[in-house]
């Protein structure tokens, strides 16, 4: 009996150290790993929103660094083709976020010459508008072109920038911790064809 | 332990794993919105950066080291391509599974209780293991993500360590340091927990002094450092969590905020109704063996009383009482067995056997009035939401925070509570709401579609 006791505790401890080394390991992977949330992929609807290639009803998706959980303000308010006055629809990076971004994948390679960010000083206060950040496209990995905006004051301000045959557009934008561009607050990105 | 009980011990075992699974198969939805948001909400926001977090993780009310063991076994699950509502059903599963570890404690602790040497004390400890193992509001609070699941499991063994420990005249370091480990687990993860080891610390420091301390805080240091760390880590400062839960419930009342109730609450619904309509039997039972139980009584009524002097309260709070139950259960109800047995040979452990089925039956009915299925349609229909391919946001019925969360709807759009005024935007296109209610008749007015049904939940879906 006393055999059967010991067999019984000792496969007790393996079970419970390979349960606690698996579960170790995958605490590890989830640290280690950096989640991107991404909006889904849409079936593209014909002859939608011709104006503005972000839009979502295109098959485009938002991939962002980060979005502010505490008050669901989602990536894709930046991408409804929406110029909501409402204070939730918009994407606002996370309060820990130190460098946001936010990326927009084409379902296709497209050919574009500028692009039309709606800042919250549009709705909410100036100060909320963002001064620096850079546009960049690319093909994969590819940088096609750049451009850096310095001073922005426009609350909807458009930027050059020509971009062919690209499948992704990316805008990092420079907080300033200890003002009103603690976060990123973007209500809405247009790609002008 | 004789090969009689060992045999005996399994099969307890194997019954309350069967208990479990059933009160698994029966629940849905949760007990209360904090195991979603306080829990696996957050576990799911660090494993895809996707959540809705509530105002304690601003705060940091919070310990990070619950959400980060769920994190992990979520990752675990998504491994093998398990998400969504199914990896939180699973979620809860692994805990009900898990807290099958109370049993052998259990017994532990009827063995422990009853006079050492005696021949019935392996029987006492399996009555203690077979009501730890089926009373059913045990059984009911094991299948959920609360932060009471785990410390009522680490409870129940810090019990049967301090009671093996107090046998012996002098400090027995092995299980004095197993007792600080396991009280340091419960406290650590739940300060409130404190309350439910006030008696054994108390009972160990006197019956051994300053003997006791070293090896109990040797036991609880670990776990008491992982917290104090991984709040350094995540909030910048050691046990941030702890101070800020005590400054937000006891100093500044925030708890009142969530509903106030008589301060008789406790004793007449959590213990009382809970016990059902054979409530003065089971109690009766449970003191039959008072003069061996009585540390277990004392245990389970301080914070008892302690708590019902806080204007908030909720059942939750006292799951710990549960196992101290079983305790006093087991060995009352093994005092009447003997004593049946006494009186009648034949008829007397017929008898107390169909008191024992009486009472676990009367505990049955008391629980079955516990949210058994609370908000499992609206988890329902955020899992169905979540599927279809064109969701591109979900209006729901109620607050943000009665649902399962983005854990459950698994997709980057935008859940939010029905307000007339966001139907303008048409990135809301599904709506889970009460299908007998005003918001659904007139989105079914405005040409909104029944696209499912979950228990009172119906999903619609805008027109094309």
């Amino acid at each position: 009996m006393r055999r059967l006791e010991t067999g019984a505790g000792r496969l007790a401890k393996l079970a419970l150290a390979a349960y606690a080394t698996v579960l170790a390991a995958a605490v590890a992977v989830v640290l280690l790993r950096s989640p991107h949330p991404i909006t889904p992929a849409y079936e593209a609807t014909a002859g939608c929103s011709p104006r503005d290639l972000a839009h979502y009803c295109r098959g485009v998706r938002a991939r962002v660094s980060s979005y502010h959980v505490f008050a669901n303000h989602q990536p894709i308010y930046a991408i409804d083709g929406r110029g909501s006055r409402d204070l939730l629809e918009k994407w606002v990076s996370g309060p820990q976020d130190r460098a946001p971004w936010i990326e927009l994948l084409f379902p296709e390679p497209v050919d574009f010459s500028s692009v039309r960010l709606t800042h919250a000083g549009q709705v909410e206060r100036a100060e909320y508008t963002m001064r620096s950040y850079r546009l960049s496209c690319g093909d994969g990995d590819e940088l096609r072109a750049t451009s850096r905006v310095e001073g922005n004051e426009a609350s909807r301000a458009e930027h050059a920038l020509s971009c062919l045959q690209v499948d992704r557009l990316r805008i990092e934008l420079d907080i300033e911790p200890g003002t009103g561009r603690d976060v990123v607050r973007l209500y809405e990105i247009e790609v002008v064809p | 332990m004789s090969r009689r009980t060992a045999r005996l011990l399994w099969l307890i075992v194997a019954l309350g794993l069967l208990a479990r699974v059933t009160a698994w198969w029966f629940k849905g939805g949760f007990h209360y919105p904090d195991e979603i948001f306080q829990q696996v909400e957050p576990a799911n926001y660090l494993r895809t950066g996707l959540a809705w977090l509530p105002w304690e993780f601003v705060r940091g009310v919070r310990s990070w080291v619950l959400p980060g063991i769920y994190a992990g076994l979520l990752e675990i699950l998504s491994w093998v391509g398990v998400t969504g509502l199914s990896a939180f059903r699973l979620l809860t599963l692994h805990n009900a599974v898990v807290s099958i570890v109370m049993v052998p404690a259990g017994y532990r602790i009827g063995v422990a209780l009853w006079p050492q040497g005696d021949p019935d004390a392996e029987n006492a400890g399996l009555s203690v293991a077979a009501f730890t193992a089926l009373l059913p509001t045990l059984v009911y609070y094991t299948p959920h993500t609360l932060i009471g699941t785990p410390c009522m499991v680490a409870l129940s063994w810090g019990y049967a360590h301090w009671l093996e420990a107090r046998r012996s005249d002098e400090p027995d370091p092995h299980s004095l340091l197993l007792c600080g480990l396991f009280f340091g687990v419960a406290g650590a993860l739940r300060f409130t927990c404190g309350l439910h080891i006030l008696v054994p610390l108390a009972d160990l420091l006197l019956r051994y002094r300053s003997r006791a301390l070293k090896p109990l805080l040797a036991g609880a240091a670990l776990p008491v450092a992982i917290v104090g760390l991984v709040d350094l880590l995540t909030w910048g400062a050691p046990f941030h969590s702890t101070v800020e839960h005590l400054r937000y419930n006891f100093f500044e009342h925030g708890a009142s905020d969530h509903g106030t109730s008589p301060w008789s609450y406790y004793a007449a619904d959590s213990i009382w109704s809970r016990l059902g309509p054979l409530a003065g039997l089971t109690l009766l039972v449970a003191l039959a063996c008072w003069r061996r139980t009585w540390l277990l009584w004392l245990t389970l009524l301080l914070p008892t009383v302690l708590l019902s002097l806080e204007p908030h309260k909720e059942d939750r709070f006292l799951m710990y009482n549960w196992p101290l139950l079983a305790g006093t259960l087991g060995l009352g109800w093994w005092m009447l067995v003997r004593w049946l047995k006494g009186r009648a040979p034949a008829l007397g452990p017929i008898v107390a056997l169909v008191i024992l089925l009486a009472m676990l039956g009367s505990n049955l009915e008391g629980t079955s009035t516990l949210p058994w299925t609370q908000r499992r349609g609206m988890f329902q229909a955020q899992a169905f939401v979540g599927k279809q391919d064109d969701a591109t946001g979900l209006l729901y019925h109620e607050r943000r925070h009665m649902n399962g969360g983005y854990l459950v709807l698994e997709k980057t759009v935008p859940q939010v509570q029905f307000k007339r005024g966001l139907l303008a935007n048409p990135l809301y296109n599904y709506a889970a709401l009460l299908g007998q209610g005003s918001d659904a008749q007139r989105l079914r007015r405005m040409g909104w579609s029944e696209v499912s049904r979950f228990d009172e939940i119906v999903v619609l879906r805008r027109p094309n």
